[in-house]
């Protein structure tokens, strides 16, 4: 069995066929993979039903997991008796990205992508977070490798792709800066700079960093001493 | 005899010819003498098992230690009274800690050679003795500290990308510690990742408000100040 978190929430079988899972069983699958040194069973039962008291969140586990054996899954193990936990067979999109140095080999539209896409369950929030930083800055990573390469049109196609999904991530917009002016193509630097600057401005009322700033303006004397020149 | 035993995340032990079986009593045991610090065969069995007598207990524990895998064995050292691990067993949450060291160690050095994985990852997951949950919190401090000592001196030393996932990863695993919030929106500043302060900031307001009913301190919003004038 195969389950991705990365995106939308989907369970695929050995022949890599999709799964039907309720939407229960997703989350208890997916709060699973997530620790997947496994949970009691009372620490289970109080993250899917946090309002529930303990009496109803056990029932309620009990009948999430009974229907989940019933679509065939054998995804879930008790380790100990009260302690639940993935079975080792079940690979985790997330654990085969995360092992790896994220960004080796992975396409750059799963780095694009959130966790567990429309679900708002707190348990998800630290993990979402963690792989925000990870994929953003595995493209980071990738595109700054592009620059110092010299490979500038990879690394403008790179950073235009990461900009349409976060227009406002600044260290991406720098490289983009970077590669363009390398690639002598200013209007189209600066252009992109006034564009991120009135934005920023507009969607979250925010001033470009200093570093942007200073980018700015050592872009602008660049321009003025082209001028001169010529 | 080298040997290495891994308690953060799950359990193992290694020698030097590969991993060393060991049952859950012994490897219990094992945990206990290396993150305890006590020696008193009659206190670790009254840890280990905590209802029974003190002679069951100590009973027990001579059987534990008399079935344990030769292997693991070689590494107790002990008298009728006393039982500890050699000294030559080389245990990850005690290098984890000793990093931790108040006399001024170089900030360059904090926390080098570990990985997230290692700086996060709980201590005998899936343990639920009373003991290891005790212990679980001190070394789960301990991790967060060396994450944030860690984001610092790579602030400090101009690498604010590799500052943003170690403030990432103490965030994630202390939500409610306003300092490491304070260092991730910092390292999110000097990254020059003005959205990711504002984003992060805004998760900031709303966890405060509704696990605690409070407001970020004042000097978090100082931190945000230049970027919103």
């Amino acid at each position: 069995m195969r389950l991705q978190l990365v995106g939308r929430f989907a369970a695929f079988d050995d022949g890599d066929e999709p799964i039907t899972v309720t939407p229960t069983g997703a989350r208890l699958l997916a709060l699973l993979a997530l620790h997947r040194h496994g949970l009691t069973r009372g620490c289970v039962g109080g993250m899917l039903w946090p309002e529930k008291n303990e009496e109803r969140a056990t029932a309620n586990l009990r009948s999430a997991l009974w229907r989940l054996k019933t679509t065939r899954s054998i995804a879930i193990v008790d380790r100990e008796p009260a302690v639940m936990c993935l079975s080792p067979e079940v690979r985790v999109d997330l654990d085969e990205i995360c092992r790896g140095h994220a960004g080796d080999g992975v396409a750059v539209d799963r780095l694009l992508c959130d966790l567990l896409i429309g679900w708002d369950d707190p348990w998800v929030w630290p993990f979402r977070l963690r792989w925000r930083q990870t994929r953003l800055h595995a493209v980071d990573d990738r595109c700054r490798e592009f620059v110092e390469g010299h490979a500038y049109d990879d690394a403008v196609l790179l950073a235009r792709r990461v900009l349409a999904e976060e227009p406002l991530r600044e260290s991406m917009l720098r490289l983009l800066v970077r590669a363009e002016m390398e690639r002598q193509q200013t209007a189209s630097a600066v252009h992109a700079i006034d564009d991120y600057r009135v934005r920023l401005q507009r969607e979250l009322g925010a001033q470009v960093s200093p570093r942007m700033v200073e980018l700015a303006s050592a872009l602008t004397d660049d321009i003025d001493g082209t001028l001169r020149i010529a | 005899m080298e040997a290495t035993l891994r308690l953060l995340g799950q359990f193992s032990l290694t020698g030097a010819n590969g991993l060393i079986p060991v049952d859950t009593q012994s490897a219990r045991l094992l945990a206990a003498l290396a993150l305890s610090g006590r020696t008193n065969r009659a206190e670790l069995s009254g840890l280990l098992w905590p209802e029974a007598g003190r002679a069951r207990a100590l009973a027990n524990m001579r059987a534990v230690v008399w079935r344990m895998p030769e292997g693991a064995r070689r590494l107790l050292v002990g008298s009728c009274r006393e039982l500890s691990l050699r000294d030559e067993v080389d245990v990850d949450v005690h290098r984890l800690c000793l990093r931790r060291r108040p006399d001024g160690l170089s900030p360059a050095y904090v926390g080098l050679g570990f990985d997230l994985d290692l700086l996060s990852a709980p201590l005998l997951t899936g343990w639920y003795d009373e003991w290891v949950i005790v212990e679980r919190e001190r070394v789960r401090a301990c991790q967060v500290e060396l994450l944030q000592q860690r984001a610092s001196a790579h602030l400090e030393r101009g690498e604010p990308a590799a500052a943003v996932m170690d403030a990432t990863w103490a965030v994630s695993i202390d939500p409610l510690n306003e300092a490491a919030h304070q260092l991730l929106l910092r390292s999110h500043l000097a990254e020059g990742n003005v959205n990711e302060a504002i984003r992060h900031f805004s998760d900031l307001r709303r966890l405060l408000n509704s696990e605690l009913g409070v407001s970020p301190f004042p000097d978090t919003m100082k931190i945000m100040e230049p970027c919103l004038r």
